[in-house]
């Protein structure tokens, strides 16, 4: 029966525009991600916001087609059997083409030198979004069961999608946030109990449509439809419960993490993950010049830069995987960022703002053009180099330093 | 008496067949989701909304509101262009012309209600999002003919603008709306979508 529903899913002809939209979210968002197993296959996740909608109506349009052929079908068990299995040939072949993007990912990673192989923990964030997925299949099919008119599928793809778009707007995320990240994951790693909520609730989603799935509409007031409601009421207090305990576990899906890092040179060490080794000489490189210069104004420099730290190390500074893969005018930024605690109000005091554009002026001096607004920066500064021009940036720099602690 | 009653009941019969094509096309829905697009552009949020997991990356939502109408459109050219293609007598233009009329009328009502937006970006996109329907329509499956009205928009709003906020050349429905090149795409699409629509082969769209 399984065979005949994948050879006849509604999936098989959107096959095409399915792994079309997986190559569009490869090809045309930054791949800084090809250096990190981790952050590469979290942010392919996030790939599910483009299908997982799609899937939705593919699964609303199967869901009509079945719901039409119910009276044709209505023996015993057999449009609730139709149904489910319906639900799982659309399922597989999105699935089919999700690990064909995973894949495409994992080659792409390893032709950018990353050496190793996928970490089990890596490989499991992917559960979540695969249960995104049969999620949203299944709700796809429940609204084409019960709509039962042509248009359900691009109102279940559109209504899935806006809902998606709501939910990471406004919140909580974690009831869709799968996958997806900016910025280098370095020293982090997914929380365990969130993930398995997160499952337990796109299990409950599931339960809840494929107990409605195949039975009469519940407002036909019919018997077997009333007696379809006893059930379908249990999924849904376990799709509230599961819900609940999910958002209770807080907005943070991710958790700092011990990183192996291997470190290069001395005075300063840069220590970067294992994907980064080739570049971290480079960016050494990089980084002597502004350290110099905050030495020579007797300035204390940290001695280690590494990829798994915040700023405000003072000994150590955090250093960016965009520094690592070349762009090499963000190194006095990272000196910077060593001194400057998180903790710091420097967006709410001017004077503060002031020190620090002085600072980031008087260190990027005949390198690297920066822009950084000219009325904002000391006279001091502005002229060439003093004893007292020293002495200010010091000062300042011992000032930054203490911000924030 | 005799010649008013006359005059109703041919007026009623008139009614009633035109309820009838309204069902067998669609149109209820079509409406339906033409009032919704036209109440969504007093609401829509008019600057830039972040794209989700796009590093702060911000793109233009209203520009894709007409998709919301235009998403029934292949279900109402599907339905006028199968079963009763092939049962009428009539000629399949006529019908088709018919059909694409209807869509034509509910369209321009929603993009005329976008009076806060820019006009050429909201007729542009208009055009751009009924030729695709159309092209879909009459090429694609019954059951796929949707996807790409769904997709052009999703895609582009997620993937269509760079780190540097630039729309990316592709993504036509973004460009504002001085670009030449959008405008020669979106009068393309839709008269290739028209064309292609009209030509199709008697009982193409059936499921």
């Amino acid at each position: 029966m399984i065979r005949t529903a994948l050879r006849r899913s509604a999936a098989l002809p959107a096959l095409p525009v399915l792994l079309a939209i997986v190559a569009a979210h490869i090809a045309l968002r930054p791949r800084l991600w090809a250096h990190e197993w981790f952050w590469a296959i979290y942010q392919f996740n996030f790939v599910t916001i483009l299908i997982g909608p799609l899937l939705a109506g593919v699964a609303a349009w199967e869901g009509w087609r079945c719901s039409a052929a119910a009276d044709l079908l209505d023996t015993g068990a057999q449009p609730r059997r139709v149904a489910a299995v319906t639900w799982l040939a659309t399922l597989l072949w999105g699935l089919l083409v999700f690990v064909v993007g995973l894949v495409s990912v994992g080659i792409i990673v390893r032709v950018a030198g990353t050496p190793g192989a996928p970490p089990l923990a890596a490989l499991a964030s992917v559960l979540p979004a695969m249960g995104l997925l049969a999620a949203e299949c299944a709700v796809g099919l429940l609204i084409g069961w019960w709509v039962r008119h042509v248009l359900a599928a691009p109102a279940a793809a559109v209504g899935c999608f806006l809902l998606s778009l709501w939910l990471y707007v406004s919140g909580p995320t974690v009831l869709i946030e799968v996958g997806g990240a900016s910025g280098s994951m370095i020293g982090v790693s997914v929380r365990v109990g969130p993930a398995l909520a997160q499952l337990a609730y796109f299990a409950a989603v599931v339960l809840l449509a494929v107990l409605l799935v195949g039975r009469p509409r519940p407002w036909s007031g019919t018997p077997a439809a009333l007696a379809s409601l006893a059930p379908a009421a249990t999924a849904g207090v376990l799709v509230l419960g599961t819900a609940s305990i999910l958002v209770a576990q807080g907005p943070n899906r991710l958790q700092p993490a011990p990183e192996a890092l291997v470190c290069v040179g001395t005075a300063p060490q840069v220590c970067v993950s294992a994907g980064y080794v080739r570049y971290a000489a480079g960016a050494r490189a990089a980084l002597l010049p502004y350290l110099s210069r905050l030495t020579e104004a007797g300035v204390p420099v940290p001695a280690k830069f590494a990829q798994d730290v915040n700023p405000g190390g003072l000994t150590v500074g955090p250093i960016e995987s965009t520094l690592l893969l070349g762009r090499v005018d963000g190194a006095g930024f990272a000196v910077i960022n060593s001194y400057l605690s998180k903790k710091c109000p420097i967006d709410q005091d001017p004077s503060l703002q002031t020190e620090w554009n002085g600072m980031i002026s008087w260190l990027y001096a005949g390198s690297v053009p920066i822009s950084v607004d000219d009325a904002s920066i000391p006279s001091i500064v502005r002229g060439p180099q003093t004893p007292a021009q020293l002495a200010w940036v010091k000062a300042t720099m011992a000032h930054l330093a203490a911000c924030g602690r | 008496m005799r010649t008013l009653r006359a005059y109703a009941s041919i007026c009623w019969v008139q009614i009633r067949w035109a309820l009838t094509w309204c069902r067998c096309w669609s149109l209820g829905p079509l409406v339906a989701t033409g009032l919704l697009a036209a109440a969504g552009w007093f609401v829509i949020p008019e600057g830039p909304v972040p794209v989700p997991a796009g590093g702060g990356v911000e793109s233009l939502l209203w520009p894709l509101l007409p998709a919301l109408v235009v998403l029934a459109v292949p279900a109402v050219l599907a339905n006028a262009g199968s079963e009763l293609e092939l049962l009428t007598a009539r000629s399949p233009l006529m019908l088709r012309l018919r059909a694409l009329g209807c869509c034509a009328l509910v369209l321009a009502g929603v993009a005329a209600a976008g009076v806060r937006f820019d006009p050429v970006v909201v007729w542009r996109n208009t055009a751009i999002l009924a030729g695709v329907a159309f092209l879909a329509a009459a090429t694609l499956p019954r059951g796929s003919a949707w996807q790409p009205v769904v997709l052009l928009p999703l895609a582009s709003w997620l993937l269509g603008t760079d780190a540097h906020r630039q729309v990316r050349p592709w993504a036509i429905v973004l460009a504002p709306g001085s670009s030449a090149s959008a405008s020669i795409a979106a009068a393309s699409l839709l008269g290739l979508g028209v064309t292609a629509y009209l030509g199709a082969p008697r009982g193409q769209h059936q499921s």
